[in-house]
């Protein structure tokens, strides 16, 4: 019988429960091609199974002269709301604790080749991504990643998302022991778990095996474990510090400490007490209200470690919490080859500066990791080949992904190295600074991501270019930063823990958008990404690589030796820092820069959202552009006080800066609202509230309820977590205002909020 | 044996800028130059010897593809071949006739030429047409038997994908030196 489908081809390779799922799947896309299935049910199916949207799929696309329909032949269809059925999606492919194998990697370059672009996109939970996919493709593309292992079940949606672990487990030199057991077994523990289905939001889970370095960056994580031992009875045994609540997003919060000292039989059921919890009482209607923060801080935490604790009690018994735990081994790989050194033969050309920035020392001597560093989290289908190729001949099976958008090989014995450097070159992936500066860290941004504002990738690119161009004379303090880029204010390229980041947003000028990015400064990656840095400006897209230089030149400058940038931010203060990039902030007028209009990589005129913008009305300053300035020196006086220690100060100025950026929006209709903040709370929330002009397309009201919560309910004490939070939501708020102001402005033609100024 | 993916790629014998290219492929959006539904452009110049800088549409992605360091112009169709494209010659053709439409338009706004002397078909189909001594066998049959009015005339056709069974089959096609009369 001739095979004429994977479906068939397959159907002995595939594990038959995860085969069952797949062909579910595909009779769900039937049925909502027969118009059984409502666009909510579907959608969420969909996103269950890792098969995410992609810009453009509402069916608009602003081409650089006009916003125009694409005629896609869907004739109606939808596979969600606003989401045209053959417009092409993302297929998130979970890939836990980053670990796979050179066959997985095949595979997935041959899916990248067939249905994709040639690129797989390694993401900052480790995930692997392919764009551009049709959903009818997607059946064939699981059942492809099955039989080798893979599922992509609940990489999106309200589910349990990858789980993500330090790439250096069981080499690391300062680890307590090998999360590797325990992050597998959780994975397939939770993954299709009754208790882990009826979530208001997602749930994302980390592992690392050491407190202070970034391991698995725990402390931004819904639940996270710290590895570490104790002699009990004079033998050694494991445990886990537990930390839960824990988020960047865009409203950072930091993980707090749900138990400490868990044995490893108990983290399991714990996870398990969690989840019940979270399902049962966690927000539901409310998605920005409704990941696991949100919960502990409305509970509070001994209130919701009392809840765990008492579910946990009446958990019924499953062999499953425990059975993995017999075959735990001390090593949870086998290299290949024996250990050897370097043995003083002749390097190949460019070896050095690989050796010293791309290969790390794993605690079993003889034996190295080596970070294969990838431009954007890119590697193409053709290099996958070459590299699982390598990794077969040094190293067998370790391959992992790193959350830094990377590839390391693990066990490669040290003789090898400039053999596996050569071998790598000749692919284009031996290029040095792994997690150094030019080592740079981006979300997908505008080029692909339907949340995107500004070009994350684009200015990514444009500052690699520019770094690697100069990299042999940028000092060592420079080499050594952390930059992230996320394209929006969800936090998705981590910027929030970098040392320098940023954030897309847009701000209007002559009545046209001007792409910009928020510049974070002084996050700390170490300690699982143990502190958040703060905004201290927005500044033009096209201006970010001087302040880039005028900021780290200044850093080189100034530190005292062996200061970290985190801790010259500290001393130098933010305020300093804001006169460093103040004369960077202005935006210069279409006639003389028209390039400011446009973002790196993308020659199109900026648009926020595809929505047109008006004809240009001249040199003009609207009251808006005036009062909303107002607003934002009121929140970086509030990060001064933060700075400062001046935690009530700090989170009264940013509360006033929310008020005055209200007022800016509601001056544009009603010149008399004064200064009453309860008038103007009025006046927003009947204004742009209720109407929903203050509402951002996907964040819904969000940022508006932020200044209505923080009006009705002032705090009844101010710590320095409540102020930072306060600052992080009046910056938020403030970019919504500049949103809102251009959205109405576009929706009236040119200049549709009456301009007193002109 | 009909592959439901072409892809197609008529190489360039100089080096590209495809910094230069990114307005150019905007701009073909824009005016509605290409055949088929163009939807955006993705940049992957960063990657070394990786798919360049591509037009992603909903039938096919052109490109200027920079795979195994030889630049060319490339038109993939993926999907919803016309009810007439019913064999490998009908898809080849229409594939053919897209890349060379895009190689006209490249020639146009930046000069570039392409190669006339040879060209690759790639069917990234390993349902349909997997990277087999058989499939070459039946393709080379096809190319030579069927679509020679097409093409123009052929004067070698090399399997280069060899025998490795994870890659996609892949054929470069040497035309017949042009004959003065």
């Amino acid at each position: 019988m001739t095979i004429t489908t994977w479906k068939d081809q397959l159907q002995t390779a595939i594990e038959p429960t995860l085969a069952e799922e797949i062909d579910l799947f595909e009779n769900q896309l039937e049925l909502k091609k027969q118009g059984k299935l409502t666009d909510q049910v579907f959608g969420e199916t969909r996103l269950r199974r890792g098969a995410y949207g992609q810009r453009y799929d509402n069916g608009q696309r602003h081409d650089g002269i006009e916003s125009r329909t694409l005629p896609f032949p869907s004739d109606g269809l939808t596979k969600g709301a606003e989401t045209i059925w053959d417009a092409p999606g993302m297929q998130r492919i979970k890939i836990p604790y980053g670990g796979l194998n050179p066959e997985q990697l095949e595979v997935m370059a041959q899916l990248a080749e067939e249905y994709s672009d040639n690129i797989l996109h390694i993401t900052t939970r480790q995930d692997i991504q392919l764009h551009f996919i049709h959903l009818e493709d997607t059946p064939d593309l699981m059942r492809r990643l099955g039989a080798v292992g893979i599922t992509t079940r609940e990489a999106c949606g309200n589910s349990v998302r990858n789980i993500c672990g330090c790439p250096l487990a069981g080499v690391c030199r300062t680890e307590a022991f090998d999360i590797t057991p325990y992050a597998d077994a959780m994975t397939w523990f939770l993954m299709g778990h009754d208790d882990v289905q009826d979530f208001g939001r997602k749930f994302k889970i980390a592992f690392s095996g050491c407190e202070d370095e970034a391991c698995g960056l725990v402390r931004f994580h819904d639940l996270g474990y710290v590895a570490k031992t104790k002699i009990v009875d004079g033998e050694v045994q494991r445990f886990f510090d537990v930390y839960v609540g824990g988020g960047l997003g865009t409203v950072p919060h930091q993980a707090k400490v749900l138990a400490e000292w868990v044995p490893e039989a108990e983290i399991l059921p714990q996870a398990q007490a969690v989840a019940r919890v979270f399902a049962r009482l966690g927000e539901k209607k409310n998605r920005n209200r409704a990941r696991l923060k949100f919960l502990i801080a409305k509970l509070g935490l001994e209130e919701f470690q009392r809840l765990v604790e008492e579910e946990r009690k009446i958990l019924p018994h499953d062999d499953r919490w425990t059975s993995y735990l017999q075959d735990v081994p001390e090593q949870t790989e086998v290299a290949l080859k024996p250990p050897t050194f370097l043995n003083g033969a002749p390097l190949p050309k460019g070896f050095n500066d690989w050796y010293a920035t791309n290969v790390y020392h794993q605690r079993q001597e003889g034996y190295t990791t080596i970070t294969i560093k990838l431009p954007l989290g890119d590697i193409s289908s053709d290099q996958a080949y070459a590299l699982a190729d390598i990794a077969r001949e040094f190293v067998g099976e370790s391959l992992r992904a790193t959350v830094e958008q990377n590839l390391v090989l693990r066990w490669v014995s040290e003789k090898d190295l400039p053999a596996v450097f050569s071998a790598l070159d000749r692919w284009g992936l031996a290029d040095p600074g792994a997690e150094k500066v030019t080592d740079i860290t981006s979300c997908p941004g505008t080029d692909t991501c339907k949340l995107g504002i500004a070009s994350s990738r684009g200015l990514s690119a444009e500052l690699r270019d520019r770094l690697i161009e100069k990299n042999g004379s940028l000092a060592p303090a420079i080499q050594d930063l952390k930059v992230k880029v996320s394209g929006c204010f969800n936090s998705c390229g981590q910027h929030h823990v970098a040392d320098i980041g940023f954030f897309g947003n847009s701000r209007r000028r002559e009545n046209r958008a001007v792409p910009h990015f928020q510049v974070v400064l002084g996050g700390k990656w170490k300690e699982n990404g143990g502190a958040y840095g703060l905004a201290v400006g927005a500044v033009p897209s096209k201006n970010i690589p001087a302040v880039f230089d005028t900021i780290t030149e200044t850093y080189a400058a100034d530190r005292n030796e062996e200061e970290t940038f985190h801790d010259w931010i500290g001393r130098y203060g933010k305020k300093e820092v804001r006169n460093l990039i103040q004369p960077f902030m202005d935006v210069p007028t279409y006639a003389e820069k028209p390039e400011y209009f446009s973002d790196w990589g993308d020659p199109r005129e900026f648009t926020m959202s595809d929505m047109g913008i008006g004809e240009c009305a001249g040199e003009v300053v609207s009251l808006f552009e005036i009062e909303v300035a107002r607003a934002e020196g009121e929140a970086f006086d509030a990060l001064i006080d933060l700075d400062e220690g001046r935690f009530v100060e700090a989170e009264a100025s940013a509360y006033k800066a929310m008020v005055l950026a209200a007022r800016a929006l509601i001056r544009n209709e009603y010149i008399d609202i004064g200064d009453d903040p309860d008038r103007i709370v009025s006046e927003f929330k009947t204004r742009f509230y209720d109407t929903e002009k203050f509402f951002d397309r996907f964040a819904k009201g969000k940022f508006g309820r932020y200044l209505l919560s923080r009006h009705a309910n002032p705090p009844e004490s101010i710590d320095e977590d409540i102020a930072r939070r306060r600052i992080e939501e009046a910056n938020l708020f403030i970019e919504a205002a500049h949103a809102c102001d251009a959205k109405l402005a576009a929706e009236a033609g040119s200049g549709g909020i009456p301009n007193l100024l002109a | 044996m009909i592959p439901e993916r072409i892809q197609i790629k008529l190489f360039i014998n100089k080096a590209v800028s495809l910094a230069d290219l990114v307005p150019v492929f905007h701009g073909w959006i824009q005016q509605n130059e290409l055949d088929g539904l163009v939807l955006d452009v993705a940049d992957y110049r960063h990657v070394p010897n990786g798919p360049g800088l591509l037009l992603m549409g909903h039938e096919g992605d052109y490109a200027l593809d920079l795979a195994d360091g030889r630049p060319g112009v490339t038109y993939k169709h993926k999907r919803d071949w016309p009810a007439e494209a019913d064999t490998f010659a009908t898809r080849l053709a229409l594939a053919v006739n897209r890349a060379r439409r895009a190689a006209e338009l490249l020639n146009r706004d930046t000069g570039i030429t392409v190669d006339p002397s040879r060209f690759e078909i790639k069917i990234p189909d390993r349902l349909n047409v997997p990277n087999t001594a058989g499939s070459f066998e039946v393709i080379q049959q096809e190319l030579l038997n069927e679509t020679q009015d097409v093409v123009g005339p052929i004067g070698a056709v090399l399997n280069v994908a060899g025998d490795d069974p994870r890659k996609a089959l892949t054929i470069e096609v040497e035309m017949a030196p042009v004959v003065a009369i």
